[in-house]
């Protein structure tokens, strides 16, 4: 039996602002186009593993499209995704309206701004250092003039936080919904990142590793995660009508993530130049990092427990579900590489790029794509088709398994052959099968991602009439 | 009574402070120990401009996605007759293990995070002939025919004419036999620059470990 959820969306979605489901749905497209853009970047680099030859353009060379890759990603999809869920979730779980809709559109163009200038410094050659996830230069330079592209990013997050923190403040309930622990801490983190990340000066000798361990990990560990989990911790009690299994256990998962976290970024650089002690404590933290993962992985899913039926009748269910079993699985994996004999191994191989696509893909993506779902349609008033989403998940979810299993496999795989003294060549030849792989499971991927995108729209918020009428199945 | 539950300006300002103070401690001081620790060559003269430019290409063209310069070092096993730690094994191939002090004088050092190509830390002792890095950015697999490194053949130009400041690379005798006597190839001034930069790279002596109070 279908439940009805057309008519739990209307209700949900009678008396929304209009310029406020707009707003939430732009973040969200604009996330969306940045996947796109990303996720063909992503495949042009991956094809490029079997076919070198592809597209030789100079400003789309390997070395360019990589970083477009990523910060399209990350910056662009994760990021605007996310940062859309919270402009939803801040002022609902606060029982209030949103401080200023004009603030948190100026922060989504200043975050688009910021970005497209930076994918055109990649085309151009210029960029950070090449210094992971921050390659975004300060400045633009086209010819003489220099175009702001950091500061327009970190002037973003800090309005947004500035945003949240008002509307936090006028909340007409007396507790802090614990997703907005999260939501309110993540810019500030940010803001952090950006600050010491693009400051100049660090960034030499062997400082500039210390400081880049601890920039790409926290990247991932003090943004997305936080973001991420906090989305869930609302989404997930909203979709299935219940509280969260402890919300204790969401406590005690926010500060040991904060302590812990912030503590392991030279697990990046084990057996590398850098003093011993900050790889040992990286080591061990990064085993202790299991408390927060299995405090917030194990309060979903125990959430979750005897849900089958609206399991099956949800179709954002499902991907909560992938989501947090991906971020315990990512985090295991995770802790794993942090020790010596493992790292020997995989460290430097595709085995890590299997485990960054389980990250952001099995878990944040997923995450994300849950919260989408279940909650977008609350504010617009419009589903998507069912099948279609369920077409998203199915791609996005064999395309990841194949992915990752061909990284990670064909990673270790190297590894080995590399200790047992293969010729460099061999390496690259035992790789090859799996490179193909990767661009298959890639294009899976990327075809769930265009249906996602297509799915997105079809929620567009502006088409009221079509609430009035009863749900398609006539129930 | 103050609580995270209820207090929302508390809430503002305790996690971002934890966060801040922990990154002080965890990367920003310990950063600014080991560079006053490795301060570099005081008497270090800038490096030639063709290098300084090739080091610029190099970061451009994001070399440092598929290379590291980075030779891992195992502290588990005894140290070695130099009284120096020996190579990760998975590394050994690649030379002697990169000291805190050979990344003094870069900004920002090119370490790497994945290695789809070789190690590049020594690639100017590796492989030394300079038409040989020539011939290889043009299109690596005319000499290594399994190669997934891209072709860098706008660096290049190829035909007849040679323009201003234009190099002709000495094409090996097996890309002549399979090209045809007529094909030339000419690397543009910033080919010649990146291969300066590459042949720059090498790790024969260990630097001192504090330039500072080493002799001269
Ligand atoms: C897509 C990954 C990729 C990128 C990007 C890349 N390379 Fe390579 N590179 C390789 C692979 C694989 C090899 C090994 C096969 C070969 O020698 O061509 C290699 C080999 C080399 C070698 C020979 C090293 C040796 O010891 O045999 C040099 C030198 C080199 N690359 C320089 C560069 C420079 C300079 C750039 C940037 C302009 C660059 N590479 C960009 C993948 C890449
Ligand atoms: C949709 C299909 C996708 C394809 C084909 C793809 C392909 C690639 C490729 C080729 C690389 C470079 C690997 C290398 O240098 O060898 C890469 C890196 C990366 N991708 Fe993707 N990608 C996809 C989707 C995504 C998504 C959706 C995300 C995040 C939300 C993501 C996050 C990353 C990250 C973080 C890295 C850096 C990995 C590292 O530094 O180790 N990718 N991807």
């Amino acid at each position: 039996m279908k439940i009805p959820v057309g008519i739990k969306v209307f209700v949900d979605a009678a008396g929304v602002d209009p310029r406020y489901a707009r707003l939430v749905h732009r973040y969200v497209l604009s996330a969306a186009v940045w996947l796109l853009i990303g996720t063909f970047a992503g495949l042009l680099d991956a094809f490029r593993y079997t076919v070198p030859e592809l597209l030789e353009l100079p400003w789309l060379s390997f070395g360019r499209v990589r970083p477009m890759h990523t910060a399209a990603v990350l910056w662009g999809w994760a990021s605007l995704a996310l940062l859309g869920v919270c402009v939803y979730v801040v002022p609902r779980s606060c029982r209030t309206t949103l401080h200023s809709l004009l603030a948190a559109r100026i922060s989504l163009w200043l975050w688009n701004a910021g970005l497209t200038l930076g994918v055109i410094a990649f085309a151009m050659g210029q960029n950070n250092g090449n210094q992971e996830y921050r390659e975004f230069p300060i400045f633009l330079r086209l010819g003489p003039v220099p175009v702001p592209v950091v500061p327009l990013l970190a002037a973003s997050a800090i309005l947004l936080a500035w945003n949240f923190y008002k509307t936090i403040a006028k909340r007409s309930v007396q507790q802090i919904y614990i997703s907005n622990w999260f939501m309110l801490s993540a810019p500030l983190f940010a803001t952090v990142l950006v600050v010491v990340g693009w400051f100049p000066g660090f960034n030499r000798g062997n400082g500039q590793p210390i400081i880049q361990g601890w920039y790409m990990h926290n990247a991932v560990g003090m943004w997305f995660t936080p973001l991420a989990v906090g989305a869930t911790y609302y989404t997930l009690p909203k979709l299935l009508n219940k509280p969260i299994y402890s919300y204790a256990l969401g406590v005690l998962g926010f500060w040991t993530h904060i302590i812990f976290y912030t503590l392991i970024g030279t697990h990046h650089y084990i057996f590398s130049s850098l003093p011993a002690w900050l790889q040992t404590t990286s080591i061990i933290f990064s085993t202790a990092m299991m408390v927060p993962v299995w405090a917030s992985t194990g309060n979903f899913l125990l959430t979750m427990r005897g849900e089958r039926s609206a399991m099956r009748i949800s179709y954002s269910l499902p991907f909560v579900l992938v989501g947090a079993i991906g971020y315990g699985l990512a985090s295991v994996q995770g802790t794993a590489e942090a020790f010596k004999a493992a790292n020997e191994i995989w460290h430097f191989t595709d085995y890590t790029v299997g485990h960054a696509h389980l990250a952001m893909v099995g878990f944040v993506s997923f995450l994300v794509w849950g919260s989408i779902y279940g909650l977008v349609p609350r504010v617009t008033g419009k589903e998507p088709n069912v099948e279609l989403v369920g077409a998203h998940f199915w791609l996005s979810f064999v395309g990841l398994a194949m992915m990752f299993v061909a990284l990670c496999g064909g990673g270790h795989a190297r590894g080995v052959g590399n200790l047992e003294g293969d010729s460099f060549m061999e390496g690259i030849r035992t790789m090859a099968p799996y490179w193909v792989w990767r661009a298959v499971g890639g294009s899976f991927m990327a075809l769930g991602h265009v249906i996602f995108a297509w799915n997105l729209w079809s929620m567009r918020p502006g088409a009221f009439v079509n609430l009035m009428q009863p749900p398609a199945d006539g129930q | 009574m103050i609580s995270f539950h209820t207090n929302h300006r508390l809430l503002l300002v305790a996690p971002a402070l934890t966060f801040a103070l922990l990154t002080t401690v965890i990367a920003i001081l310990p950063a600014i120990y080991e560079n006053r620790l490795y301060p570099g060559d005081p008497d270090r003269k800038p490096l030639p401009a063709d290098v300084a430019r090739g080091r610029e290409l190099y970061i451009a063209e994001g070399c440092s996605y598929c290379h590291t310069q980075q030779v891992r070092v195992d502290t588990r096993r005894p140290v070695g007759p130099d009284g120096r730690f020996p190579p990760l094994a998975a590394d050994a191939r690649w030379g002697r293990p990169t000291t805190p002090a050979d990344y003094a004088d870069q900004d920002p050092p090119l370490l790497g995070t994945q290695r789809t190509g070789p190690d590049l830390a020594d690639a100017g002792g590796r492989l030394p002939s300079p038409d040989w890095q020539f011939t290889h950015l043009y299109d690596p697999r005319l000499v290594v025919p399994d190669s997934r490194m891209p072709a860098y053949r706008w660096y290049f130009h190829t035909g007849d004419e040679r323009a201003e400041g234009d190099r002709e690379v000495l094409l090996p005798a097996s890309v002549i036999e399979q090209k045809g006597k007529g094909f030339r190839v000419f690397a543009k001034r910033d080919a010649q620059a990146l291969v300066a930069y590459i042949l720059s790279l090498k790790t024969g002596t260990v630097p001192p470990a504090r330039s500072g109070a080493a002799p001269k």
